[in-house]
């Protein structure tokens, strides 16, 4: 029997093929800091497609 | 964006920081499953109904986790994009975790599993990650993400179109998900929204609870959230 909350719920458990998925991420590009920063300039760095597969299992 | 909400870590024995790139990964010790298990459940005693309910059955559901955490993606991370029945839910999340976040004194070291693109063998991988993760380098999690506070449960198979490496994160973020002592997990739900930086990347030496080895390519990252690194 394993533990309960003083509300009778069962502990929270991860499925095992969602903790060994694979993560999904974006890059955000580098900005050269002696470059002069621009708003178009910060947009695209955070476009960058991501390259991971976004699921799980 | 959900927020930071971590609570203060009492002594500097209590941060995890990142390996060295030499040192072998080991399981986390009894001692740090128990207290970690404790304050899960602590966490999880205070949960509404609705807020246990959403995220149990995110974290239990594949086909959940995928609903909504590629909702997410579609949306760049724009909650307010998405049904109401997917932002109320994913709402529900970011406070359970949250409410792990208040309940938890300590550091983590979390390990996901990344795959590389499709033209990606293990024969170059090793020169992929490197030039395309260069120390400095940030990344954003726009979605939820899964992963274990040790590196053999997030084994995957060792076939030659493997193209996973892993990412190793220090963070004071998430949700420890994992059971005491008495099972090996120690699965971690880390919120949405999270930003890391590129710390370096090298192939790193592993150790089972059998004693074995394995050896797996990792990116280590560090939480920009972090209290130390936020400038």
């Amino acid at each position: 029997m394993g533990w309960t909350d003083s509300h009778g719920r069962p502990e929270l458990r991860m499925h095992p093929d969602i903790k060994r998925g694979v993560a999904s991420y974006r890059r955000e590009t580098p900005v050269e800091q002696t470059a002069p920063a621009t708003a178009d300039q910060a947009a695209a760095g955070s476009k960058v497609p991501r390259p991971a597969t976004p699921t799980a299992g | 964006m959900p927020r930071a909400t971590s609570a203060e870590v009492p002594h500097p024995a209590m941060e995890r920081t990142l390996p060295e790139p030499d040192a072998i990964r080991t399981p986390l010790s009894s001692r740090q499953r128990k207290a970690r298990s404790v304050n899960k459940r602590a966490a999880q005693e205070r949960l509404p109904a609705a807020q246990y309910a959403a995220t149990g059955a995110l974290i239990s559901r594949p086909e959940r986790w995928s609903e909504l955490n590629d909702a997410l993606s579609d949306a760049a991370g724009d909650v307010q994009a998405l049904d109401d029945g997917q932002r109320r839910d994913i709402q529900r999340v970011d406070r359970a975790v949250q409410a792990f976040e208040r309940a938890n004194d300590r550091g983590h070291v979390v390990y996901s599993n990344v795959r590389m693109p499709p033209v990606i063998n293990r024969s170059n991988l090793e020169g992929f990650v490197r030039n395309s993760f260069p120390t400095g380098m940030v990344v954003h999690f726009d979605r939820f993400t899964a992963g274990a506070h040790t590196m053999h449960e997030i084994e995957t198979d060792a076939a030659p179109e493997d193209r996973s490496v892993v990412f190793e994160m220090q963070t004071r973020r998430g949700a420890y998900l994992g059971y005491s002592d008495s099972v090996d997990d120690t699965s971690h739900l880390l919120p949405r929204g999270m930003r890391l930086q590129v710390a370096g990347a090298h192939r790193a030496t592993y150790r089972r609870p059998d004693g074995t080895l394995g050896s797996r390519h990792v990116v280590q990252l560090v939480d920009l959230d972090e209290p130390s690194t936020t400038t």
